[in-house]
């Protein structure tokens, strides 16, 4: 499952991807998210860079540096 | 009532979702201007959806309420699927039918007993409730935690469910989880029992106003997932067609969006389900109807509230019923597979405070190119003014207070959602 869950706040006790969902990020970003690593994560499984910017634009919107520009 | 003056301002209405007003004044007993406004800024959630996947879609539709998240994900996943063919299996169709019943007596609780209640037992909320009808209120709990927990166990979650996907289910509640439900759902039927006894010592105002009532009709179910558009007046519709049923308006006095079809407005809901479809409705609730003197056709909206209760009674023993065929049958998973594609979808079920529309146009890459949502309050704000025009002339001798709580309460028995309802933008380009 390819989600953004390892740069999103906790306490949600990871819900969705307990019940086979990947993670929107709908707590919002942890204070310091290291968002480049996260990306190359996503990217080494399989994701476009368009896909990735996806994940972070639902609840998280601007929160992907390499947003900017990319086609909704 | 020549030379009476009342002026009613209630600002902002308590005791219902979101923010909206009542404005009366009577001069010389005339009426000057009688209003129910809602005040909240639109939320644009149609703009949202814009250019986002098909299988997030109902992720972020079903925030467009926190009360009603199971109907706004099943008239989402319905369009989607409507719009890309997809087909869902009779077990996905048992389970969702059997979260929509938990949705269903969550909501109808919440409202009977923690927002209508306090008027009719003369308090102005919940909490002196506490001290003085404890068991009533331990009673609410106990069935809206039941409900709430059905949510949780189906769809992953209390409000929001996760697990309801286009074309299915992303996991399955384990046997032992839908087991635990049977035996309180069956304990619940003793609460159902005391909500009717409680109900039918309530007074509710004495009004009629005959309207046209629209919700969904199936032949042999009591229809909450899926049906035809039937309206009253007209018969039924195809839902496709649901343009045409809401012919949506705009107001001054409003930033949420009115409806009319063949008067100048309609009533959705409880109320209006229990009018178009009495026949379906299992046994158990009839006999609720009966007693707590709810006979259809029903043209007093504060009977609203009563209808919602038989419809509390129709769902914990539909749910009994869907968990032992659930048990009997054995979940089982099951492998399916979407192909994204462009296409035009319309989903429509019966929310909580009536029938929900989304309609949804995807493009070839799977995304949302346009949306459409109608929800069931803007189809009512209309009804509420009518209402509102047919009962305050009779009342004006009243004193001004009861002429203002008698107000509120006519708001309150269509149980608004009104942020939910908020769409209207009125933009001026310079």
């Amino acid at each position: 499952m390819t989600c953004i869950g390892p740069v999103t706040r906790a306490g949600c006790e990871a819900l969705c991807p307990s019940f086979g969902h990947a993670c929107f990020g709908c707590r919002g970003l942890v204070s310091e998210p290291n968002r480049d690593s996260e990306a190359q994560l996503l990217q080494a499984h399989g994701l476009t860079p368009e896909e990735v910017a996806g994940r972070f634009d639902i609840y998280t919107h601007g929160g992907y540096p390499e947003r900017k520009g990319v086609a909704a | 009532m020549s030379g009476v003056n009342v002026r009613v301002e209630v600002e902002h209405l308590t005791r219902v979702e979101g923010h909206g007003n009542i404005v009366l004044d009577v001069k010389n007993g005339e009426i000057k201007k009688l209003e129910w406004t809602v005040v909240e800024a639109p939320r644009l959630f149609e703009a949202m959806l814009r250019g986002h996947r098909w299988d997030e879609i109902h992720h972020i539709a079903c925030r467009i309420c926190g009360i009603c998240s199971v109907s706004h994900t099943c008239a989402s996943l319905r369009a989607t699927e409507a719009a890309m063919d997809i087909p869902i299996s009779d077990q996905t169709l048992k389970l969702r039918r059997l979260i929509f019943h938990g949705e269903m007596i969550q909501s109808h609780v919440l409202h009977v007993y923690l927002l209508a209640a306090p008027d009719l037992l003369g308090v102005g909320s919940v909490f002196p409730l506490i001290q003085t009808h404890r068991e009533v209120v331990l009673r609410a709990m106990r069935m809206k935690k039941l409900a709430n927990d059905i949510s949780h166990v189906i769809g992953g979650r209390h409000v929001h469910p996760v697990a309801l996907i286009p074309g299915g289910f992303s996991a399955l509640p384990k046997r032992e989880a839908l087991e635990d439900l049977r035996e309180r759902l069956e304990a619940c039927k003793a609460d159902v029992e005391a909500t009717v006894d409680l109900v039918k010592t309530l007074k509710l105002p004495d009004f009629e106003r005959e309207t046209e009532y629209i919700s969904l009709r199936m032949p042999e179910e009591y229809a909450f997932y899926e049906g035809l558009i039937y309206s009253s007046d007209a018969g039924p519709a195809p839902v496709e067609h649901y343009r045409e049923v809401t012919n949506e308006f705009v107001v001054p006095h409003s930033t949420a969006k009115h409806a009319r079809w063949h008067r100048n407005s309609y009533m959705v809901g409880a109320l209006a389900r229990v009018n178009n479809n009495y026949g379906m409705l299992r046994p158990e609730a009839k006999a609720a109807a009966e007693a707590l003197g709810l006979r259809t056709p029903c043209f007093n909206p504060f009977m609203n509230n009563v209808a919602q209760v038989v419809e509390a009674a129709h769902c914990v023993y539909d749910a009994i019923e869907i968990l032992d065929e659930l048990l009997q049958e054995g979940l089982r998973q099951e492998a399916f597979k979407v192909a994204p594609r462009a296409g035009r979808g319309v989903g429509v079920v019966e929310a909580p405070r009536g029938i929900l529309f989304h309609e949804y146009e995807y493009g070839d890459d799977g995304r949302i190119v346009r949306a459409n949502c109608i929800i069931p309050t803007n189809q009512n704000h209309e009804s509420i003014e009518d209402d509102f025009r047919a009962l305050a002339p009779k009342i004006l001798d009243r004193p001004q207070d009861e002429i203002r709580h008698t107000l509120e309460m006519l708001v309150r028995a269509y149980d608004p959602c009104i942020s939910c309802s908020t769409h209207y933008l009125d933009v001026t380009f310079i």
